[in-house]
């Protein structure tokens, strides 16, 4: 099983009709983005670290990386980052899960961002460049 | 910045103590000012906007700045305004800026 599986688990709960269905959903759709960007960068010859630290890490090498929708791939780690730990502890009120329409805009944001990286990995010579580029940025 | 205080812009800006000290101790003074404006100039259906620290507990000890727009009406599943923020970040500012400077809507008022 690969993070983007859950992607469509959180598309499932995003259709859901209760607040614990759309906040289960944020998280889910975090980590379809979360796990993607690890493993890519992974694959990309660098050296993963164990969490805590691997959230920031990740997010990090993306917007540090020359390109500028690699850049928007690390602002989305870190809005549905905000919104997984709001879905999973600000309990008291319902805030963006009041209703299932801000976790649906946060599935299209990794639909898109998802989008981005395979682009990305599509173009050798821009794949290249990226790599040498967060390399420079975290030696 | 270092106390609570407002920044007279169209619509004003509340900016939290501890946010606003952060903004100065990351010497991104002029950055921050020009991200707030971006926001009154871009953000449709804007009524209000509160600036706040926020301490990501996957990061811990290195707070980042949150612009929260406060917005008329629901929250809309086709709204790109955050989308469009960031792309509009990433190609204004060098990434040592934009991984401090978060934004994030809200539907509603903020309260005050």
């Amino acid at each position: 099983m690969d993070g983007r599986a859950f992607l469509d688990i959180a598309k499932e709960l995003s259709q859901g009709a209760t607040e614990g269905h759309w906040r289960t959903a944020a998280g889910r759709a975090y980590y379809a983005l979360f796990l993607e960007g690890r493993t890519a960068l992974a694959r990309w010859g660098f050296q993963v670290p164990p969490p805590p630290g691997v959230h920031s890490w990740v997010r990090l090498r993306f917007v540090y990386a020359p390109d500028p929708d690699l850049k928007e791939f690390g602002n989305a780690l870190e809005r549905l980052g905000r919104l997984r730990n709001e879905a999973d502890y600000a309990l008291s009120v319902p805030g963006p899960f009041a209703s299932p329409a801000r976790v649906k805009r946060a599935v299209k944001d990794v639909e898109q961002n998802l989008n981005r990286l395979d682009q990305v990995e599509a173009d050798r010579a821009r794949l290249s460049a990226v790599i040498a580029g967060i390399r420079k940025a975290w030696p | 910045m270092g106390s609570t205080g407002l920044i007279q812009l169209p619509i004003p800006a509340q900016i939290a103590a501890d946010a606003g000290a952060r903004v100065v101790e990351l010497g991104m003074e002029r950055e921050f000012h020009e991200m707030l404006g971006y926001t009154q100039k871009a953000v449709l259906r804007l009524r209000s906007i509160a600036v706040t620290l926020y301490h990501d507990p996957d990061e811990p000890g290195q707070p980042r700045v949150l612009i929260t727009a406060y917005r008329a009406g629901p929250e809309l599943e086709d709204d790109r305004t955050e989308a469009d923020w960031s792309a509009w970040q990433v190609r204004t500012f060098p990434p040592h800026v934009c991984r401090w400077f978060s934004f994030d809507t809200a539907a509603g008022h903020d309260g005050r």
